[in-house]
């Protein structure tokens, strides 16, 4: 900042002062004419008791383009004009502003660039740490075809010592990995249920489960009748205890529907649309190893 | 031990029931529809009675599902075993009686007429007409296609829910069972 634009600063609060005192005059310097270089005369007469002449108003402040600075007891008369004691005060007030201007336009950029700074950190810490523990879906699979099994079969449950076993979502893995005490306990009306230490799941990428061969036969029966229906009809028999109950629940608030092993044999066997649409949801099997419970669902 | 229980359980049945006027007879054979003159209205809430008569509609759907499929079979073997699933969705095949193309069939009589004709069935628009004491009136579009042609005949049909006895091995339990009542052709349409 130098006396050149500290002077420019000076002719721009001159004439916003002469607007107060004649506010019907809105122009610019350029505009400034011989009436408003009287007033302006008359005007700083009355309130600096100084005299400023045409010609260095002409030369001085109608001038777009100031080559050097006027004097200084011009400059201390136009600043008591404005209200200053003198230059020096006009000067350093104005030094001291454009200072903290540029200080608070500074800062203002410096916490612009703190704040875009601390979101880029933050993003790059959460992406960082929601990789690092993003919840890994545990890959479960058929122990014998290595397929993995959907979840609509599965269900997972947290064995906590000393504590409720709790069901808990497939895609937990990343929690267990930190703690050793913790089991899962895997349930399927599909596979025989199955109890997963921490450092299995930890060491393996897949978990295995062993299919349960009647709860397989039943559900590919429901979902492949085309098979023979005598063999169907055979095996189904041979599987289902002569006690068993089924259960069929029914989707919007319809209940249940209760069968014998007798009418959900000759179903099994002849299945119609709705029945082919059953999926077992539950299966509970006597020391014999036969069906003694089957829940199914109709959607 | 069961047993016991079991025997317990009918004997409170039959003193509370006695006291409604239904009568319970323990050891019937299986599907003995028990008498009773409890209605269903008086048994039931308004949600259960929305939810049977979903299910009656399920009954129906499966009963020409399985007069399709009869229609179609040409093991005999697997007719008889069409035949007796179709069996347990009647409340008395022996008295059961539909009527397909102005005329009126028994159980044994419709299953031949639908293999000549080799009919095919489907239902569409199942509306319950009205609740009687122990069965709703539906009413619902069959669409027929045989070899010769295909007809949409507007249906009544009885839908029973009674309780029946029911057995599980040795153990035998009272549960409400939906059966299909006679069929007849809607001649108001």
């Amino acid at each position: 900042m130098n006396d050149l634009q500290i002077f420019g600063e000076l002719k721009r609060q001159v004439l916003e002062t002469y607007k107060k005192h004649v506010p019907y005059f809105t122009g610019s310097w350029q505009e400034f004419g011989t009436k408003e270089i009287s007033n302006l005369q008359e005007l700083v007469e009355i309130h600096v008791k100084e005299r400023v002449s045409e010609k260095w108003i002409y030369t001085h402040l109608k001038t777009e383009n100031n080559d050097k600075l006027p004097r200084k007891d011009m400059l201390d008369i136009l600043s008591q004009f404005v209200g200053k004691h003198d230059w020096n005060e006009f000067s350093f007030a104005f030094r001291t502003k454009e200072k903290n201007t540029n200080y608070a336009k500074r800062n203002t950029l410096t916490w612009i660039a703190i704040a875009f700074f601390g979101v880029i950190s933050v993003g790059t810490l959460w992406y960082i740490f929601y990789f690092k523990n993003e919840k890994k879906p545990i890959p479960i699979q058929n122990q014998f075809t290595k397929e993995n099994i959907p979840k609509e079969e599965l269900e997972l449950y947290e064995i906590k010592p000393n504590q409720d076993t709790q069901r808990i979502a497939m895609e937990s893995k990343s929690e267990f990995e930190n703690n050793s005490d913790r089991k899962i306990l895997i349930k399927s009306p599909f596979y025989k249920p199955k109890i997963v230490s921490h450092a299995e799941l930890t060491e393996n990428d897949t978990l295995q489960v062993e299919p349960d061969d009647q709860a397989m036969l039943l559900k590919n029966f429901l979902q492949n009748p085309n098979a023979n229906w005598k063999n169907r009809q055979q095996k189904v028999h041979e599987i289902v205890e002569a006690n068993a109950e089924i259960l069929v629940m029914l989707k919007g608030n319809l209940g249940t529907e209760s069968y014998n092993k007798e009418e959900f044999v000759d179903m099994i066997t002849i299945p119609t649309s709705r029945m082919k649409k059953w999926t077992i949801i539950e299966l509970k099997k006597n020391e014999h190893n036969k069906i003694t419970f089957i829940r199914l669902l109709q959607p | 031990m069961k047993k016991t229980a079991l025997l317990i359980l009918l004997a409170f049945v039959t003193i509370v029931q006695s006291q409604v006027g239904i009568k319970i007879e323990s050891q019937l054979p299986e599907g003995q529809l028990v008498e009773t003159s409890i209605t269903i209205r008086n048994q039931f809430s308004f949600d259960n009675i929305i939810a049977y008569q979903t299910k009656c509609e399920y009954k129906i759907v499966d009963f020409y599902e399985y007069l399709s499929q009869y229609s179609a079979a040409t093991d005999e073997e697997l007719q008889l075993q069409i035949e007796q699933n179709i069996t347990q969705l009647l409340e008395n095949p022996e008295i059961f009686s539909i009527q397909l193309e102005d005329k009126t069939y028994t159980l044994s009589e419709v299953l031949q007429h639908v293999k000549a004709k080799n009919m095919k069935f489907s239902v569409k628009n199942i509306t319950t007409q009205s609740l009687q004491n122990q069965f709703w009136e539906l009413q619902y579009e069959l669409n027929i296609v045989s070899a010769e042609k295909t007809t949409t005949e507007n249906i009544i049909q009885n839908v029973f829910l009674k309780p029946t006895v029911k057995h599980y091995a040795m153990e035998e339990k009272i549960v409400w069972e939906l059966s299909l009542g006679n069929s007849t052709k809607n001649i108001q349409n």
